[in-house]
């Protein structure tokens, strides 16, 4: 074996997993350079294929080391480069789907915009999503405000504020709030595409929703996932701008850069004051201890389940499909949750812990691309991640279209799909494709699509004042 | 172009897709819904009935032998999870080591086992049957106890040997006991008292008996503890250590689930194709 001939030199080992990272690395540093629109559209899994690239090549490169999830030592050896071909692949697969022709294509259509074919009247659909918004997150802070203790000033934990005083709203925050932040980003950029000014009630909104987050104790992920999603369709709107324009000046308008930037700062403020205080006064970490736990946390943690998988798939040949697919889709411990990290601690923990763990509503972090070297094999786990690859660049490339376009219906009915496909892209969840919710949810978009856009044709194809639909009347 | 005109009107966007939506299907809904109600009905009672399976788990305590590991913890896991010991429980079961038999796949599949503490692990198979899975846990254990027997037959033989050396050793002691208590009791009516070597002898005795006293205390010590050896706290085989758990595990889709996915996806497709319909109008006009 390869690894087996290699183990005697170290120094290689760490060569090879660094220049693995250092070209995933340079290509996502050269997409946020040169293409910034398509970055900010990626940033939710670039930020996370970052830190996991780090943490695998530190685990690579320093160790053995102790995790303390784990109980045991782990590295060091060649983790990083699998894991990198596999990022390699989606940077592929999104720079193919986003190419620069397509995106030409997309945006130099010009054509009548839709609000110039409606006839105006009654409440604008941004006012609609806007009340409809509103009242949602008024309830949440009401339901706080009602509910019990605020989790920041009583340094309770989010689990247990959840489990314990979470009403109805804010346990539909916790399952549809990257959802809804998603939401909040299409109607903000809106009016944009109209070449209006950003529609703010939306951005304020957004800070609404952050900062009920911060209070009821969430931290890091939180904000990490519900910014990401806000941020795509302004990133969406901005790669019609550079398509069209290659001047800074002129694909940041105004003050967007400046607005980008402050929101930017105030968020990055907000993680980290939520961060340390969550470690110092609700967990009571110091000293040593302290910058122990952040060094699990943020160097171990992140890579150290890949490191499991590499070790049983790539170095031990130890994976069954059977089995993986049994427990992923069939029999998992938790089937309403992710099932890939139910099945990767199980395999890496004893099962008391690892069934300990889930049952405090926890679990470690990572599952892609490990899923898929579970489920094929050190060589049929790269199709599988290939294959992740496109259906998810390319239903970006959809999603990103449908924004532009202005097909809102579409757009609301493709984003939970959409979502799942991110999941699946950061945390390898590949249980929700087969619920048969998401299977109605996928009929739903068809239906929300075909009908979008046969309206579209109609309203677009036929002059005003004339009914858009007479071919229809007669058949019916 | 006015500000107004560049605000989308929530009544006519949503109002005239819904107006789209209504007309594309028009006076084809009730039909779509009874062909949908009926390839529901079809995929409902043509779809064949699961086999139940039955998955069984048991927490399983490793044996020990004079308070030695019969068998290290990581051993046994690799040894439950590896083919030999599967091949030797689908023999066990008599169930043919042929992939298509239904109950052997199921078994050599299912049967993996993983460290629970640091003397249990948790054992989980699947079965035709609850009993057969019941059956084929029982069988686990007892072929992990034939396998430990290379370690436990031997340990304990030994432990027995010791108990017999020692036995024989406090027979020796106790006779000797007796010899030195019939000196100290014997009649001297017939000698004379010699003053000082009688002093002299009984002292001997007397050192001789507190001697014996002492290796007598530490034998039975001895013996009490290879005893215990064999006791049951320190000595017993692989067991399970609690209730087997059994459950019914999902097996193939149920026919609701399969005729429900039949009707959606019935549904939706004539949906679609109405809405093309649709849309191929509107594009001729």
């Amino acid at each position: 074996m390869i690894v087996s001939s290699l183990a005697s030199d170290p120094a290689i080992f760490a060569l090879l997993s660094a220049a693995a990272v250092g070209a995933v690395l340079a290509a996502i540093a050269g997409i946020a350079v040169t293409r910034p629109a398509l970055g900010i559209i990626g940033l939710f899994i670039f930020v996370a294929f970052a830190w996991r690239l780090v943490s695998v090549l530190y685990i690579d490169v320093f160790g053995p080391l102790f995790s303390e999830q784990l109980e045991r030592d782990i590295g060091p050896g060649i983790s990083a480069v699998p894991i990198a071909i596999s990022q390699g692949l989606v940077i592929a697969a999104l720079l193919f789907s986003f190419r620069p022709q397509r995106l030409q294509r997309l945006f130099s259509g010009g054509g009548p915009k839709l609000g110039s074919r409606l006839p105006a009247g009654g409440l604008d659909l941004a006012g609609i999503a806007f009340w409809i918004a509103s009242l949602f997150v008024a309830g949440l802070w009401v339901e706080l405000l009602l509910s019990g203790p605020i989790p920041l000033f009583a340094s309770m934990e989010r689990f247990d504020y959840s489990r314990l005083y979470g009403g109805p709203l804010h346990n539909l925050l916790l399952q549809w709030g990257p959802m809804l932040a998603f939401q909040l980003g299409i109607f903000l950029v809106a009016p944009t595409l109209n070449d209006r000014p950003f529609d703010r009630r939306f951005g304020y909104l957004f800070a609404s929703l952050i900062l009920y987050l911060f209070m009821v104790g969430h931290r890091f992920s939180s904000f990490y996932i519900y910014a990401c999603f806000f941020l795509i369709p302004i990133g969406a709107v901005l790669l019609g701008r550079h398509a069209m324009t290659a001047t800074r000046r002129k694909f940041f308008p105004g003050n967007t850069l400046r607005n980008l930037m402050v929101t930017g700062a105030a968020l990055i403020f907000l993680i980290a004051g939520a961060v340390v205080y969550s470690y110092i006064v609700v967990r009571g970490f110091e000293g040593a201890q302290l910058l122990t736990k952040l060094s699990q946390r943020i160097l171990v943690q992140q890579g150290e389940m890949w490191w499991m998988t590499y070790e049983r798939v790539f170095l031990r040949g130890d994976w069954n499909s059977g089995f993986a697919a049994y427990r992923l889709f069939f029999d998992p411990i938790y089937p309403n949750r992710n099932s890939t990290m139910q099945l990767l601690m199980q395999l890496a923990l004893p099962t008391e812990r690892a069934h300990f763990i889930l049952e405090q509503g926890s679990a470690y972090t990572g599952g892609w691309p490990e899923v898929f070297f579970e489920l094929g094999g050190p060589i049929g786990g790269f199709a599988l991640v290939a294959l992740s690859a496109i259906i998810f660049s390319e239903f970006m490339f959809l999603v990103v279209r449908c924004i532009v376009q202005e097909r809102f219906a579409t757009c609301f009915f493709l984003t939970p799909i959409f979502f799942a496909l991110s999941i699946d892209i950061v945390s390898g969840m590949v249980n929700s494709f087969i619920q048969m919710t998401f299977l109605i949810k996928i009929a739903a978009a068809l239906v929300a699509y075909v009908t979008e856009d046969g309206w579209r044709l109609s309203l677009f194809s036929c002059r005003a004042g004339f009914d858009p639909l007479p071919g229809l009347q007669k058949e019916a | 172009m006015s500000e107004e005109r560049t605000l989308i009107s929530g009544h006519q966007y949503l109002g005239g897709q819904f107006t789209f939506l209504y007309r594309a299907v028009g006076n084809r809904l009730p039909l779509m819904i009874v062909v949908t109600l009926l390839v529901a009905a079809i995929a409902y009672f043509a779809t064949p009935r699961p086999a139940p399976v039955y998955g069984a788990q048991a927490s399983v305590q490793l044996g020990r032998v004079a308070r030695a590991e019969a068998m290290g913890l990581q051993a046994a896991v690799a040894r439950v999870n590896g083919r030999s010991f599967k091949r030797q429980l689908l023999q066990s079961m008599n169930l043919p080591a042929a992939e298509d038999d239904r109950a052997s796949r199921l078994l050599s599949e299912s049967l993996t086992a993983k460290p629970e503490t640091s003397d249990t692990l948790t054992v989980s198979v699947r079965e035709a049957s609850e009993q057969q899975a019941r059956q084929a846990l029982d069988l686990v254990v007892r072929l992990l106890n034939q396998d430990q027997e290379k370690v436990t037959v031997p340990a304990l033989a030994d432990v027995n040997t010791k108990i017999a050396e020692v036995d024989t050793n406090i027979a020796s002691l106790t006779r000797t006991r007796e010899a030195l208590l019939a000196l100290t009791k014997a009649p001297t009516n017939d000698a004379k008292p010699e003053g000082q070597a009688d002093d002299l002898r009984s002292a001997l005795v007397s050192n001789m008996l507190s001697s014996n006293e002492n290796m007598l205390t530490i034998a039975r010590a001895s013996r009490r503890e290879l005893a215990s050896l064999l006791g049951s706290p320190n000595t017993y085989p692989t067991a399970i250590a609690d209730d087997v758990l059994v459950s019914s595990a999902p097996g193939s889709p149920r026919p609701s689930r399969i005729a429900l996915l039949a009707g959606v996806f019935t549904f939706v497709g004539f949906l679609v194709y109405a809405l093309m319909r649709g849309r191929r109008a509107a594009r001729s006009n």
